[in-house]
């Protein structure tokens, strides 16, 4: 019915990405622990939560924990809606020096804070006693919220714009593959100014995803660039794909040209499928799924971020997609100008 | 009371980074951490807007020069 | 088949020990790449640093002599083998010719290396490091010839090999040096094998990929 149907999709979905990725609350969740050295004996510190509510309902719950075993803390005053003061008598033998805070409330469930707290001038004791057994209960919380993360706190957003650059890249880069696929079965011009306008903007996302990476990976692991699998791969993206512009501009011939930029780029995909989607998954690396680090799709990803990420993706392809083909028109009207021929 | 709190922001600016200790804590980071480092999503949502925005102005112009061409052709 | 490419391989030998220079002048080069890093570092007592110096000259040595494997053909010679042989054949041989090329010569590189700036860091570790370096040449001739084989299609000349085949190299690169790092480090070789393997497995997709894409760059 209506023709571009998909460019009033993408609006409306990106509309409400946008929206949604500002609007929904981020879910409750611990910050810091103000003394992170516990020593045998009374201990107290001051737990700093974000977007709790410690003051509402009954009084939160404090254990200290390490694989399965528990030592339950105090509270011992409700300073805030997002601060307790929390006592803890250690014993000498503990089966660990690192425990995780775990805070559980009637309003927010439970949250936690991994290695929260380091232990010293304790001896380590595989049988050691002194834990309790906190109750068990379904920790079942309802609320439309994007799920707090340890050191990433509200950057958890950038989901729904840094991922979906790259899924963009990729998507129309593949509309560029499969073109130069079709341009050596079958030499058609079309097919050469479809590759190579998918090849552009499939730059300029790439771009893209590396400057907001960039931004993301500076304030959450505190520099600029790290080595890691993704990221060596992007860059890697970034310069064969510029490398594809210089072949182009290097060959005169029209017909030459298409066919060389054709092998190339089928070279250069298979390539940058391999090492984008194979081997980050072997080797470790600081992004989300490997080495170590919790994987968006285990347990982060719940239903409410999924409700915001899937969309969110959908959304940028279109856009990326929308602006593809007016890539693609003004090549074919420049040929038409040049060469007055169709393609 | 007000020490506490204190107590807790330094804490909190302490912990957010795990790479960075207590000294490194530059003036862009104090600020970018702040209300749970909102301003790194408005960061990255702005640069992708002005990048496709930017995209979309040189494109706009090489349509307006194929346009200009045409018409000389003619 | 197999026969055609044997005779291409030793044809493609023949034809670079007639021209000595060629092959002399790359030994040069690596040659004296290695005397310059000894001039400048004396010795190198840094592992990391020994290791990122051999491969620097082991990839420019690769890109001197692979990178040129399609520009030095005589037109006679080229129609020639266009009517005579199939172009998968022609890309097989020159991939294995390569490879045997780049290992000999990353062989003489590190030989000089270690006469010079020695091989402390891999003491006793020689094989599965040789190992490496074998795999390591066999990825990058493996991808340079495809590169030089589009890169000649351009009227650019020699600099577009650098520009196309470099970023598809850093992958190459990264494998191998973690392997190194973990050689270095002393795990034991069983343990070190999945980046060798990935290196092998990237090198040989690159193979299937250069067997076939080659025939549409064979059209001239």
């Amino acid at each position: 019915m209506l023709k571009n149907w998909w460019k009033v999709l993408a609006f409306l979905l990106l509309l409400y990405v946008i929206a949604a990725s500002f609007l929904v609350k981020l879910g409750p969740g611990l910050i810091a622990v103000d003394n992170t050295s516990f020593q045998p004996g009374q201990n107290e510190c001051i737990i700093v939560g974000y977007n709790t509510h410690f003051d509402a309902g009954q009084a939160p719950e404090v254990y200290f924990a390490h694989d399965s075993t528990y030592m339950c803390g105090a509270v011992e005053e409700v300073i805030a809606h997002d601060r307790i003061r929390v006592s803890l008598d250690l014993p000498e033998r503990v089966k660990s020096s690192v425990f995780n805070v775990y805070v559980r409330n009637t309003r927010d469930g439970t949250t936690m804070l991994p290695n929260a707290i380091y232990l010293e001038g304790v001896e380590l004791d595989a049988n050691a006693e002194g834990y309790c057994t906190p109750p068990v209960g379904k920790n079942l919380r309802l609320a439309f919220e994007i799920p707090f993360q340890p050191v990433i706190f509200e950057t958890i957003r950038n989901l729904m714009f840094h991922v979906p650059m790259w899924f963009t890249m990729f998507f129309i880069m593949l509309i560029g593959f499969i073109s130069s696929i079709k341009y050596l079965n079958k030499p058609k011009r079309e097919f050469d100014l479809r590759a190579e306008a998918a090849n552009r903007v499939g730059i300029t996302f790439a771009v893209l995803g590396l400057i907001t990476g960039s931004i993301w990976a500076r304030f959450t692991w505190g520099s600029w660039w790290v080595n890691d699998p993704q990221l060596n791969g992007a860059l890697v993206t970034f310069l064969i794909y510029v490398g594809y512009l210089v072949l182009r501009a290097g060959i005169d011939d029209e017909q030459k040209r298409a066919r060389v930029a054709a092998v190339f780029n089928i070279f250069a995909y298979v390539i940058l499928f391999i090492l984008l989607m194979i081997l980050p998954r072997f080797s470790e690396g600081l992004h989300p799924g490997k080495g170590g680090n919790p994987g968006f799709n285990s347990y982060d990803l719940d239903s409410s971020l999924r409700a915001i990420f899937y969309p969110a993706v959908l959304g940028w392809i279109l856009l990326g997609y929308w602006i593809y083909r007016l890539r693609l028109r003004m090549n074919r009207l420049e040929l038409k100008l040049y060469y007055d021929e169709d393609a | 009371m007000k020490m506490l709190k204190s107590i807790g922001l330094l804490a909190v600016l302490m912990l957010t980074s795990v790479f960075a200790s207590a000294e490194t804590i530059s003036p862009l980071e104090e600020t970018m951490f702040s209300s749970g480092k909102m301003l790194v999503v408005m960061a990255v949502a702005a640069v992708i807007l002005i990048g496709i925005f930017v995209y979309l102005v040189i494109l706009d112009r090489k349509i307006k020069r194929l346009e200009n061409e045409a018409e000389a052709n003619n | 088949m197999l026969n055609r490419i044997f005779f291409l391989i030793r044809h493609e030998a023949r034809l670079e020990f007639r021209q000595q220079h060629t092959l002399v002048g790359i030994g040069l080069f690596a040659l004296s790449t290695v005397y310059l890093c000894y001039q400048a570092f004396e010795s190198l007592e840094d592992e990391i640093t020994w290791n990122a110096l051999l491969w620097v000259i082991v990839l420019f040595t690769a890109f001197s002599a692979v990178g040129k494997s399609f520009q030095t053909q005589e037109r006679g010679i080229r129609l020639y083998l266009y009517y005579t042989i199939k172009p998968q054949e022609y890309i097989l041989a020159k991939v294995f010719y390569n490879s045997f090329l780049m290992m000999l010569l990353g062989l003489v590189a590190f030989g000089s290396y270690a006469l010079f700036l020695g091989s402390t860091p891999i003491d006793g570790k020689e094989l599965s490091f040789i190992l490496g370096l074998l795999g390591g040449c066999f990825g990058f001739a493996t991808l340079l010839t495809l590169i030089s084989a589009i890169a000649s299609q351009s009227e650019t000349g020699i600099g577009l090999t650098a520009v196309l085949g470099l970023p598809i190299a850093i992958p190459l690169i990264i494998l191998i040096n973690n392997y190194n790092k973990q050689i270095i480090a002393g795990l034991p070789l069983e343990e070190n094998l999945i980046n060798l393997s990935f290196l092998l497995v990237l090198s040989i997709a690159i193979g299937v990929l250069s067997y076939l894409l080659f025939p549409y760059l064979w059209r001239d």
